[in-house]
C-alpha cells in the first residue's frame, strides 16, 4: 500500500518551500510564492476539508477550518515581515536571498505544522519553524548582541524539544501511536498506563512553553526579540508564536483531550502568571521593542486561558475556537506595530527605538502613526480597536464557561495594566515634536506592510465572526 | 538473568558513568570523548533490542558526526586544554533538586507502568533496513519530505551566519 | 527479558542530561548535555517500540536523530559567530542583554 498524496491539500507550503528555493536565486520569487500560496489558500477556502498521507482513518495532514485560518494569517503575517524586512536588507546588507529562504522555509513549516495530525509530523514542522529563525536572528553579526541573543534562543530552544520529545516518547509507550486521534481514543480508555501518560503529557505542555514564550518559560523571547533584526521579532513574535499555539491546541484537545484534569489547572495557572508577570514587567519597559517582547508574553497568557479552563467540563472546541480566534486576531495586529516600529528604526539605533523616539510622529506621519495608534487600541482591547475587542470577549466568555471565574478576574486586572501602558505609548504619538527632531522618509514596502497589517486589522474589527468560533473538528 | 540482560546491564553502567562524567569532568575535550563513550553503549543497547538500522544510525551520526563537529567546536572556540575551574555554574542546589524529582518522578512512573512489561528478544528482528525503509516510505512519507526542507534550512543558515560581509549601517541614519 | 532496565536507563540519562543542562556554562559543552537528553529519548522510542511490537518508535528515533544533527549544524555555526565576536563560549558571559 501506497499512501496517495493530495496535491492541492500540500499545495500551500509546497509552493512556499519551492518559492524559498528559488528565492535563493531570483529577486522576487519570494513575494510570487507567497501570492500563489495565497491563491491556493482562497481555492481551497471554496472546498471541503481535505485529508491526504492516511493510514486506514488516520490522516497525518488535514486540510480544514481551523488549518486554513491558522494558514491564511500565516500567509499574511509572512507577506508583512518580508516587505518590512526590505530596508534592513537593503541598510545593513544583509544577504537578502538567504534571509528570504530562511522566512519562507519557516513558514512553510509553520503551515505545515498547523495541518499536521500525528506526533512526527508536528515534532519535525515545529523543527523547520525554529532552525531557520535561530540563524536569522543571529544574521546581525556586527552586533555583539545578536550572536548572543542566537545562542540564547537556540539552547533554551533545544532544551524545549528534547523535554517535548521525552513527553512524546511516554506518550507514545502508553498509547502504542503517533496519530493524534488514536491516542485520544487510547487515552480515552481507563488503563494502567495512565500516569505514564499523564507525565509525557506534561512534560510536552512544558515544551510547547517554550514554543510560546509563556512564563517560566519565557526568558529567552526580550533578549532575543532585541538582538534579532524588527522583522525577524515580528517573525518570532507572530508567527512562531501562532504555530506553538497550533500545535499546542492539536495536542491538547485532539490527542490529550481526555486528560483535560491534568493539563486544564496547569495550563490555567501558566496563563495567569504569563499574562501578569508579562504586563507588570510591560509597564517598566523604555524601549519598543522589549514592551512589546513583554507584551506578547501577557498576550500568550490570554490565549491561554479559555484552554486552562479546560477543566471544569466545558466544551473543548469552544475554547479552542477562542484560542484560536484570539491567535488569529492577535497576529494580524502585532505584525502591524511590528511593521510600523520597524519605520522609527531609523531615527535611534536599530530596533525600533525609544518609546520617548515616538514623540510627535503624528505630526509629519499622520498616517503611519494613527495605524500604530489603531494597533496599539487593538492589543489594548479598547474602542476603535474593536477586533481586539471582541479576542478578548471571546477569550472572557470561554474562562467564564469553564468556571474559571478567578482566572477571569485576573484577566480582567492585566487587562487594565494593559491599557495603561499601550495607551502611555499611544499618547506619544500625538505629543507635539521636539525641537530638532527630524522624522525620514518611509520606504514603500514598508509603507504597503504597515497598509496591509491595518486593512486585516480594520476588516478582523468589522466582520470579527470570520475568524471567531472555528475549531478543530478533529 | 538470561545473557542479554547481563550485557545490557553492562552496556547501561557504560553508559551511564560516561554521562556522568560529561557533566562532571572539568575538562572539555574529555566530555566529548565520554560522550562517544556513552553514545556507543547506547548504540550498543539498540543491538540488544534487535534495533540494528537504528544502532548503525546512531554510530554514523552521533559518533561520526555529532562528536567530531562538536570536537572541532571546542577547537575552533580555542577553549582551553585542561581543566578548566569555571565551567560550572552556582545553581547547582536548584539543578540536584531538579535532578532528584525528575529521576524520581520518571523512575517511579515507569516502573508501576511497565514493571511487568516482557519482550521475547528471540522474534525474527524487525528494526532491518528493509523493514525500516518501508515504514518510512509507507506511513511517514509526509515527515520525511519535510526533514528535506529542515536539512536545507540547516545548511543554508549555517553558510549565512558564516558569512562576512554583513555590516552595520552605512551612515548614522542608515 | 524486561524492558524496564531500559525504561530506567534512559530515564537516568535524561536526568543526567538536565542536571547537565542547568549546571554547564560552556554553550558546547551545555550542548553535548542536549544530546545525552536526545540519546535518552531514542533509547525510550526503540524500547516501546520493541513492547508494542511496531516499527514507529524506531522511525521516529530516526527523524529526531536527523533533526538533532541538523541543530549541531546550525548551533555550532551561531556558537562560531558569538565567538568571534566576544572570544569566549561561555552561556554566563554572554551578557550585552539585560532586563
Amino acid at each position: 500500500m501506497v499512501q496517495t498524496v493530495d496535491y492541492l491539500a500540500i499545495g500551500p507550503p509546497l509552493i512556499l518551500a519551492l518559492s524559498a528555493l528559488a528565492a535563493l536565486f531570483l529577486r522576487h520569487a519570494a513575494f510570487v510564492g507567497l501570492v500563489l500560496a495565497g491563491a491556493g489558500e482562497v481555492v481551497l477556502l471554496t472546498g471541503g476539508p481535505r485529508r491526504t498521507f492516511c493510514v486506514d482513518t488516520s490522516c497525518s495532514f488535514v486540510v480544514d477550518d481551523f488549518t486554513l485560518l491558522l494558514q491564511t494569517v500565516m500567509l499574511i503575517a509572512g507577506l508583512v515581515v518580508l516587505l518590512m524586512a526590505q530596508g534592513e536588507i537593503r541598510d545593513t546588507r544583509l544577504p537578502a536571498g538567504e534571509f528570504h529562504f530562511l522566512i519562507l522555509a519557516a513558514l512553510s513549516g509553520a503551515m505545515t505544522l498547523a495541518a499536521g495530525r500525528d506526533l512526527v509530523t508536528l515534532v519535525v514542522s515545529l523543527e523547520v519553524v525554529s532552525l531557520p529563525v535561530f540563524a536569522l536572528v543571529a544574521l546581525r553579526r556586527y552586533d555583539g548582541r545578536s550572536s548572543e541573543a542566537g545562542v540564547k534562543m537556540f539552547l533554551v530552544s533545544v532544551v524545549s524539544t528534547a523535554v517535548m520529545l521525552f513527553g512524546i516518547s511516554l506518550v507514545y509507550g502508553a498509547t502504542g501511536s503517533l496519530f493524534l486521534d488514536r491516542i485520544g481514543a487510547v487515552l480515552a480508555t481507563p488503563s494502567p498506563l495512565e500516569s505514564v501518560a499523564g507525565v509525557g503529557v506534561v512534560l510536552v505542555l512544558a515544551g510547547f512553553g517554550f514554543k510560546v514564550s509563556a512564563v517560566p518559560f519565557h526568558f529567552w523571547a526580550p533578549d532575543t526579540y532585541q538582538g534579532s533584526p524588527v522583522a525577524v521579532a515580528g517573525f518570532l513574535s507572530v508567527i512562531s508564536k501562532a504555530a506553538g499555539f497550533a500545535g499546542l491546541v492539536l495536542v491538547l484537545v485532539i490527542a490529550f483531550e481526555p486528560f483535560a484534569r491534568v493539563w486544564g489547572p496547569l495550563v490555567a495557572v501558566l496563563a495567569a502568571v504569563s499574562m501578569t508577570a508579562g504586563n507588570l514587567v510591560a509597564l517598566r519597559q523604555r524601549t519598543a521593542i522589549r514592551l512589546l517582547a513583554w507584551s506578547s508574553i501577557a498576550q500568550a497568557g490570554y490565549m491561554l486561558a479559555p484552554l486552562g479552563a479546560a477543566g471544569g467540563g466545558a466544551p473543548l472546541d469552544d475554547l479552542a475556537a477562542a484560542t484560536i480566534g484570539y491567535v488569529a486576531i492577535y497576529a494580524l495586529m502585532n505584525i502591524g506595530v511590528f511593521a510600523t516600529i520597524s519605520v522609527v528604526g531609523w531615527i535611534g539605533r536599530y530596533g525600533g527605538g525609544e518609546l520617548d523616539d515616538y514623540r510627535g510622529l503624528a505630526r509629519t506621519h499622520p498616517l503611519v502613526a494613527v495605524a500604530l495608534a489603531f494597533f496599539l487600541a487593538c492589543l489594548a482591547g479598547l474602542p476603535p480597536g474593536l477586533a481586539g475587542l471582541f479576542a478578548k470577549i471571546v477569550v472572557f466568555q470561554g474562562t467564564i464557561l469553564g468556571g474559571y471565574g478567578w482566572l477571569a478576574v485576573i484577566m480582567a486586572g492585566n487587562t487594565v495594566i494593559g491599557l495603561f501602558y499601550y495607551l502611555a505609548w499611544a499618547t506619544r504619538l500625538f505629543a507635539p515634536l521636539p525641537d530638532g527632531v527630524r522624522f525620514g522618509r518611509i520606504a514603500r514596502p514598508v509603507g504597503v506592510a504597515i497598509g496591509i497589517a491595518a486593512v486585516g486589522t480594520a476588516v478582523m474589527s468589522v466582520v470579527p465572526q470570520l475568524v471567531l468560533g472555528i475549531s478543530t473538528g478533529g | 538473568m538470561t545473557a542479554a540482560e547481563i550485557v545490557f546491564v553492562l552496556l547501561g553502567v557504560v553508559a551511564l558513568a560516561a554521562a556522568v562524567l560529561v557533566v562532571t569532568t572539568r575538562q572539555l575535550v574529555r566530555a566529548a570523548l565520554y560522550l562517544v563513550l556513552s553514545f556507543g553503549a547506547i548504540a550498543a543497547c539498540f543491538l540488544v533490542l534487535t534495533a540494528e538500522l537504528v544502532a548503525w544510525v546512531q554510530v554514523l551520526i552521533y559518533v561520526g558526526a555529532v562528536v567530531v563537529l562538536l570536537l572541532f567546536g571546542i577547537m575552533l572556540t580555542r577553549a582551553p586544554i585542561g581543566p578548566t575551574s569555571d565551567l560550572d555554574s552556582r545553581n547547582r542546589p536548584a539543578a540536584i533538586v531538579v535532578a532528584v524529582a525528575t529521576a524520581g518522578v520518571l523512575v517511579t512512573v515507569l516502573v508501576r507502568g511497565f514493571g511487568d512489561a516482557y519482550v521475547d528478544l528471540g522474534e525474527p528482528s524487525t528494526g532491518s533496513a528493509s523493514g525500516i525503509g518501508a515504514n518510512i516510505f509507507r506511513y511517514w512519507v509526509l515527515p520525511f519530505e519535510i526533514l528535506s526542507v529542515l536539512l536545507l534550512a540547516a545548511l543554508v543558515g549555517a553558510i549565512v551566519l558564516s558569512r562576512t560581509d554583513i555590516g552595520p549601517p552605512k551612515d548614522g541614519d542608515g | 527479558m524486561t524492558p524496564t532496565y531500559y525504561l530506567l536507563l534512559s530515564a537516568l540519562l535524561f536526568t543526567i542530561g538536565a542536571v547537565g543542562v542547568l549546571v554547564r556554562r560552556n554553550a558546547i559543552v551545555v550542548f553535548m548535555c542536549v544530546e545525552l537528553m536526545l540519546n535518552a529519548v531514542n533509547l525510550t522510542l526503540v524500547t516501546f517500540a520493541r513492547i508494542n511490537g511496531s516499527l514507529d518508535g524506531q522511525v521516529m528515533a530516526f527523524f529526531v536523530m536527523v533533526v538533532a544533527a541538523a541543530e549541531v549544524v546550525v548551533g555550532l555555526a551561531i556558537i562560531m559567530s558569538i565567538f568571534r565576536t566576544r572570544r569566549t563560549a561561555s552561556v554566563d558571559d554572554a551578557n550585552l542583554l539585560k532586563y
